[in-house]
This record gives C-alpha cells, structure tokens and sequence, in this order.
C-alpha cells in the first residue's frame, strides 16, 4: 500500500483537486446543508431560544436576527416536511437550557406541521439517526471536505463555455444555528402548490396531533417556559389552498393554542416567497425582526387576523384593465353575456389576456400581478395562465400557474397571479399572458385584471 | 463500512499499516487479524451480523471437518451444512416473500392465515451481503464431499476465508480451494504488485463514485414516477442508464476488492469482462459477475445434468439454473422473470443460431444489448406491472424529444459506452510506446482518475449488490 508511486499519486492529485477547487470555487451546496442539519441536531450546547417547525422556519427564520434583538442565545430546530410530535418535542427539551431564567420556544405552525404525513418525521429522523461515523467525520473533516468542491460537467458547460454567472437559479446560505436563507433568481412563485395540494387531498390536520401539541404546550408552560406560536407566512395562493384543503381552522386553532397557556404573534403577510411556500431571504430576515420585536414588547394577539390581502399588489404604478372583448389583444376568447369563455370549440386554443411590447408599456415592470375571477367546469383538464417574455420570438421566461391548482369545480375562484421580471429585460422585448387549455371544456373569466409595478 | 466512505479509507489505512508487522508472525496470528479485522468491517453496519456469519460459518467449517472424518455419514454432514445455508437465507432473505405470497394463496381459497403480520422482527432484517457468504460457505462443504477440497482443521483459517473483507459483502465470490492455500502463503508484495493493486482500486472507484452515482440521478428519478414521460426514447436512455448504472456499481466494487486483495497477497480472478460488448448472450454471462455465472454452472448447472443428457434436458437445465439465480439476487417475483426471460432469450439463441445469419451477425451486439435491456427493466422496476408499464412504453413508437432527462446523467452514460466501444474495438491494446513511457502515462492517467474521482464525485450511494 506504501508504495512510493502510490503516495506520489495520492499528493499530487490531492493537490492539484485543491488548487482546481480554490481557482473554480463553486459551494458544495449538498454538503453545507448535510453540516448545518449535523450541526443543529448533534450540538451539546443549550440555548435559550428554540424555534422549531418545518422547512418554511428553517428556511423563514434566522435566529442570528432574534439573538441581536432578545440578546439570548438562539437555535433554529427547523426539519423538512416536520410535524409537532414526540421526537420534535424531545429533541427541543434536549437542546433548551432549562437552567436559565429566559426559556423560549417558538413554534412556527403550518397546516402540514398538523398531519399525520408531517408526524412521520422522516427527515429529522434520519438527521437523529446519523451514524456515529457520520457525526465525527462532519465535525473534524468538514473544513476538509468544504475545500473540495463538486463539478459537473453541466456546470463547467455553463461557467466556461456559456460563460454564464448564475449556475444555478436555487440560491441558499448557510448559517451556523441552522437558518438557511434561500431565494430563486427567477422566482418561481406557484413552484410548491401542486405538490401540497397532491398531499393535502390524502392527509389532512389530525386533530390527535394537534390535541398532543396543546399538552405539550400546557407542560411547557407549567415548567415557566414561554410558548410562542405564529403561522409562517408563505404567498396567498398558499393560504387560500391550504385553507381549502388542509382542513385546519386557524381561527380555532389560534385560541386553542391560547388557551393551552401559549402565546399567539401575528406576524403579518408583507413578506415575498420564491417558490409560493417558503420565504425569500429578505423576507426571512423581515420576519426575524419583527417575531423578535413582538416578543421583546410583549406585543402579543389573543385571536387570529386573517390578514391575506396584504399579499395582493401595492404601489401599483400602471393599471391595464384588460377589455376581454377587443379581438386585436383577444384573440379566440368568445362573449357570453357578463362572463367571458376561453376555449370552447377549438382543440389546444389560446385566450390571451395581452400581448404587448415593454416599450408599449412605458415603464420597465419590475412585477407584473394578473388578478381575475375564474370559474372552471373541469379541473381535471388542467387549464393553465402562462407568462412569457419573449425576445426575437425566442422564449426566455416562462411562468405558469396551474388553475386545477387554486380553482374548484363550478366556483368561482379569485386567482391571483404576480410575477417578478428579470432584470435584464429590454424595451424590445414582448411580454404574452395567455390562458392555455388542452380540452373543449370552457373557463369563464370575469373582472380580469393586469397591474404593472 | 462501504469502501467509499472515510471511516473506510481510516480502517485501510491501519490494517495494512499493521499487516507487514503480522506476516513477520505466524500463520496463525496473520489469519486471526484478518478475522477480526474482517468481523469489524462487518460489524460496523450492525454488529449482531457478525454473530450470523460465525453462526453460519461454525456449521460449514464442522460439516467440512465431520466429512472427512466419517465419509460414511458425509451426505448427512453435507445436508446439515446445506439446511444452514439455504436455512438461514430463508429465514432473513425470503421469509417476507414467502409469507406474502403464502397469504395471498390461501387468501384465494378463502383462508385467512396472515403470516405477514406474524414474522419475528428479527428475520426483517436484510444482514448485507447474506447472499455471497453464504454461497461462498457452501461451496467449501460441497467441495470438501466431491473431494476436490481438504478442510483446514484452524478455525481462522477458515473464517479469514469466509469473512475476508475486500470480497465479503458483494463479492467476488471466491471458492476456498483458490483461497486457502493462497492464505497460507505469506508472499512478499513487490512494488509493481502495490502499483497494479492501487489501479484497481482507483478504477472501481472511478467506476462507483463518478460514473454510477452519477448515473443513478437520473434512473432514480425515471423509475421513481414513470409516468413522467411516454416517450419511448426517454425510456430507452434510463434503461440504458440503468444498464450502466449497475455494472459500473458491481464492477467497481469487483475491482476495488480486487485491488485490496492485491495488497493483501491475494489474488481474485476478473469478475467483470465488458460484458456489453457480448456478441451473444451466453458470451454475456461469460463476461457478467463471471464468479457467480461460474458458481451456478458448477454447483446448480452441472450437478442437474448440464448439457450431457440430450437437448431438451440442457434447456430445462438451463432455465432452472437461471431462475434460481434471478432468486439469488432478491426475493420477489420480478427477480425471477429477470432470471427467466435470461433462459428464454439464451434458449432461443441456441435454438435459432442467430449468429449464423449473416446479417444479423453485425447486428449481434444490439440484439444482445435489447434483450439484456428488457430483462433489466424488470430487475430495476418494483413491481411486475410496473416493469410491464415500461418495456410497454419502450416498445411504443412515441419517439417524441419533449422530456425532462438528467443531461448531467446522460453525459457519463455515454462515457460508459465510450469505455465499452474503447474496448470493442480494441483501442486498449494499441501500445504506441515503450515500456517506460507507458509507465509514466498510467502515473498521469492514474493521478487524472483520482482528480476526477474527488472534483466529480456523485452523491455518495450504497452499493447496489450489497441488498443482494
């Protein structure tokens, strides 16, 4: 095994991978989250603030912020896909220092945090059960590993021969006590809905689970700790679907969890999402603030405030109020008394709401918001509202928001669609919203509306 | 402990640091290091596996001892050693699928027996590489009783054998009597052994870690929803995928065990050959886990009659030795359609000679490569309607483009294909230059693989023989 040639090898390789990775210096950004998870779940410190959830407050919470603001040590005991169960409940009385006078937790409830799918737990479960090996060799070799990057050959295509500066759109940033501040370049705003409302349709809040989170609240509170809950703010088409289909009543909920001995902060909605359910960095940070000024005021609620409608648009700076009838702007939508209907006899038809040059609009848009009421016979063709920015009739963004995903058969439904345009947008450059339905089957439009930021 | 892990790299690291001390000693202090050695490679995964290899290994070196002590009795000694064997893979490796489909049975006449529900938690667990130690187990008994064998009458001898690390949890599967005798022998490594050795090692993995995990992205992603795309084509590339994924995995281990041995003193034949570049499928199973092929022809195939009792026979031979061997590799159905459709295509082959046609004869590697691709699809898919779903959609003529596929993935299948033609045509065996510049060549290729092995590595995977 020592063979001279060997050892030369390994050094020399070894060597020029450090060299390589220094001069390319790309983040291992798979690593840096398996060490922030390692980290917060095998740390022997105690702290005297506990924050803890699922994704939307690992991701939504930087408890940097809340440690300027309270002074008190802070840790972020967020999992993906978490519930309020035994194993979270341990895991926060293991790392609460329960020798100090300031004993806070801070619980960041969301519809799926309450069901049975969320109890499961898995992915806290596999950071608990990481193997010794695992655990050691995070702790003493992660400076080591850090230094090796990891290339892929799509990479290396986008970084030297596209010569492109954004390798990837998902941006994250890694924070010792296990906040991960995450945003989209291009914010994908409708990203996560199909896939809670896939999940909500078989796995719904268990009123078990929230019945064992009210005891556990009561036994904390009995032992002088302070409880603290508030709902992650995610985007409004989120709250409107979990709402519909998570079968949590946050009214209810809020005064259950007051009368459990338990704090309620109303955080507000004025925060951004990039993917429709977790909070972009700015915001996260907003959120921190202002959770941690509440509590250091004592600024709490006794009841819930359904406050969504600080999600829709503001500083409107250019209305269009689209006239579905005009057949220039809109072609192949048809008038049926005070209803409009997109897509009626035709297979694959188009409804467009605008088609027009930026230049056209006067601004350069910065946030472009589609508010319309639409009502759908069938769901099940999966009828879609896409954005597309096009320069020389070459496509380059596209965004689409799935109706089957926010709208109910046979009602009508405010759907609320607001996108953030690049930058790098030109005069020149053509921005189309269209409606886009495979079937025969109609979507009635009414009160449509575009506004321009 | 995986060989591509560091915990891994610390306990090689220490072994053959301590190794060249122990083979100044006697045999016996070298053969008790390397079984506890061993056992602790073992253990790291859960050390009640441990007690199940001495379990099954105390019976096999007992049988082999009471064989040739009392031939009289060697068919009792050689079925007890069997019953352990086959006895303990039952119990941790088949018992669920056999309770399952149990149930199922007497469910269709209305019984309601429930076994599922009442298997011992214990026989739940998948001890790794129950499969390989096993065999390798009872190939010494069964060598001992035709008196090709003579038992070793030290116990660490025979359990430096049996759990020999580089080789234990996925092979190669290495018959005692190439493996004893070579364990006795201390033999001096010289520098060029070392060197031959570290390749190995270095190319498994290359193999593993940078063209399967890789690889895997995109066949995980594929089989996990196959409703993703109807496209025949995108079908076809995960497969392929697939197809790349596994040899690359399995060969790779091969080669890293091989390379460890290497070090060791020891020597395992070549697992691996190319297989896909096979003009036939018989030459493929001739090039595929050749350690296993060979175990099955001589201890399944052979023992039935082989070919020695007229055509027929040789068929049903065949794919009796087949089947079993898609059993070998997992307990569910699809496994044994995997094993079957093997025998189906290899009787077929024999029955219509298709080499012998000449056009066909230039399209022999695709045949081959079709029918090893269909049967993949039902050693990857988890159900057998799934598998149907598939080789349905492969069969299609939807050649439609318009899929999501893993272009980072697709990039190292054609660099394992790239590999492969490298080797079909031969390119391998051009030598341009002389010894010493060749020399200096595999320094720099070695020292670029192990570059490429740190800059692009996959996310870390088990190995994929380990479940077997």
């Amino acid at each position: 095994m020592f063979n001279k040639r060997v050892i030369l090898s390994i050094v020399t390789a070894i060597t020029f991978a450090l060299l390589i990775s220094k001069y390319i210096d790309i983040k291992n950004n798979d690593l840096l989250y398996k060490h922030t998870f390692i980290s917060k779940t095998h740390t022997n410190k105690k702290y005297k603030i506990i924050i803890a959830g699922d994704s939307r407050v690992y991701r939504g919470i930087s408890p940097e912020q809340i440690q300027k603001i309270l002074k008190h040590s802070a840790l972020n005991l967020g999992y993906s896909s978490a519930g309020f169960e035994k194993t979270l409940f341990n895991l926060i009385n293991n790392k609460l220092d329960t020798t100090s006078y300031t004993k806070i937790i801070i619980l960041g409830i969301t519809p799926w945090s309450l069901t049975p799918e969320a109890s499961k737990n898995e992915h806290l479960k596999q950071e608990l059960n990481r193997k010794r090996e695992e655990i050691i060799s995070d702790k003493y070799f992660f400076k080591i590993k850090k230094s090796f990057t990891v290339l892929s050959p799509r990479l290396i295509s986008k970084k030297y021969i596209k010569k492109s500066n954004i390798l990837y759109n998902y941006q994250e940033e890694f924070y010792p006590n296990g906040w991960i501040a995450s945003w989209y370049i291009v914010p994908q705003p409708y990203k996560a809905l199909p896939e809670y409302k896939k999940t909500f349709k078989k796995n719904t809040v268990s009123k078990k689970i929230i019945l064992n989170l009210l005891n556990q609240i009561k036994k904390w509170t009995n032992n002088k700790i302070k409880v603290y809950g508030f709902f992650p703010p995610s985007s409004f088409d989120m709250e409107v679907l979990e709402d519909n289909y998570s079968g949590l009543n946050r009214k209810k909920f809020v005064a259950d969890f007051i009368n459990a001995g338990g704090n309620w902060l109303n955080v507000g909605k004025d925060y951004t999402s990039y993917d429709g359910s977790h909070l972009e960095k700015k915001s996260a940070i907003k959120l921190s603030n202002k959770i941690a000024k509440l509590i250091l005021n004592h600024k709490t609620t006794n009841y819930y405030t359904d406050n969504k409608t600080e999600y829709l648009c503001k500083n409107i700076k250019h209305k269009i109020l689209v006239n579905l009838s005009s057949q220039v702007l809109h072609n192949k939508i048809k008038k049926q008394n005070t209803t409009n209907i997109v897509c009626v006899n035709n297979k694959n038809i188009y409804g467009s709401l605008l088609i027009k040059q930026i230049s056209q609009l006067k601004i350069l848009p910065k946030k472009i918001c589609i508010t319309s009421n639409i009502l759908l016979n069938d769901t099940l063709s999966n009828p879609k509202l896409i954005f597309n920015i096009e320069r020389d009739s070459i496509l380059i963004l596209q965004k689409t928001l799935n109706l089957s995903d926010i709208c109910k058969n046979n009602k009508w439904t405010k759907v609320e669609f607001s996108i953030f345009v690049p930058k790098k947008i030109k005069l020149s450059d053509y921005i189309k919203i269209y409606f886009f339905n495979k079937s025969k089957t109609p979507i009635y439009i009414k009160n449509a509306e575009i506004n321009i930021l | 402990m995986l060989f591509n892990s560091l915990i891994f790299i610390i306990y090689a690291v220490i072994f053959f640091s301590l190794l060249p001390i122990i083979n100044k000693l006697k045999n016996n202090y070298r053969w008790i290091f390397i079984t506890i050695s061993s056992f602790i490679f073992y253990g790291w995964w859960d050390w009640r596996f441990v007690f199940l290899i001495i379990f099954s290994g105390l019976i096999d070196y007992l049988a082999g001892l009471y064989i040739k002590k009392q031939p009289k009795y060697k068919k009792v000694f050689l079925s007890l050693s069997l019953l352990g064997n086959i006895g303990t893979l039952v119990i941790f490796k088949y018992s669920r699928f056999f309770a399952e489909n149990f149930d199922k049975l007497f469910n269709y006449f209305g019984y309601d027996i429930n076994l599922q529900n009442n298997i011992p938690e214990f026989m739940m667990i998948l001890p790794v590489g129950i499969s390989f130690y096993t065999f390798q187990s009872m190939s010494y008994t069964i060598d001992i009783y035709r008196g090709r064998l003579n038992p070793t009458k030290n116990i660490f001898h025979f359990f430096s054998y049996l759990a020999l690390f580089p080789q234990l949890v996925a092979g190669p599967i290495v018959r005692a009597k190439d493996l004893l005798p070579q364990l006795k022998r201390i033999k001096k490594i010289s520098s060029i052994e070392s060197w031959n050795g570290f390749k190995l090692i270095i190319i498994g993995f290359f193999k593993k870690v940078v063209l399967a995990d890789n690889i895997a992205d995109m066949v995980n992603r594929a089989f996990n929803d196959i409703n993703q795309s109807q496209s025949a084509l995108f079908w076809w590339l995960a497969v392929t995928g697939f197809a790349f994924q596994i040899y690359f995995d399995f060969s790779g281990y091969s080669d890293i065990a091989r390379g460890l041995a290497k070090w060791m003193g020891l020597n395992f034949r070549v697992n691996f050959n190319h297989p896909y570049i096979s003009k036939s499928l018989r030459e493929f199973w001739n090039r595929w886990h050749i350690s296993l092929s060979t175990w099955f022809k001589d201890y399944v195939y052979i023992p039935l009659g082989g070919s020695r009792k007229g055509k027929i026979r040789s068929h049903i031979n065949a794919w009796i030795t087949m089947i079993v061997s898609g059993f070998w590799h997992g307990a569910s159905w699809t496994f044994v359609i995997w094993g079957a459709l093997h025998a189906f295509f290899l009787s077929l082959e024999r029955i219509i000679k298709l080499q012998k046609i000449p056009v066909i004869k230039y399209l022999s590697y695709l045949i081959v490569m079709f029918e090893v691709l269909i049967a993949w699809v039902f050693f990857r898919a988890d159900s057998f309607s799934q598998a149907i779903l598939i080789i349905k959609k492969m069969l299609s003529t939807n050649f439609t483009t318009n899929f999501n596929i893993n272009l980072n993935s697709l990039f190292y299948v054609i660099i394992g294909i790239l590999i492969e033609l490298w080797f079909l045509f031969g390119i391998n065996k051009i030598k341009l230059f002389n010894k010493k510049i060749r020399r200096n060549i595999d320094f720099i290729y070695i020292i670029i693989l192990i570059i490429v092995i740190i800059l692009f590595r996959g996310k870390g995977q088990e190995f994929i023989y380990f479940q077997f």
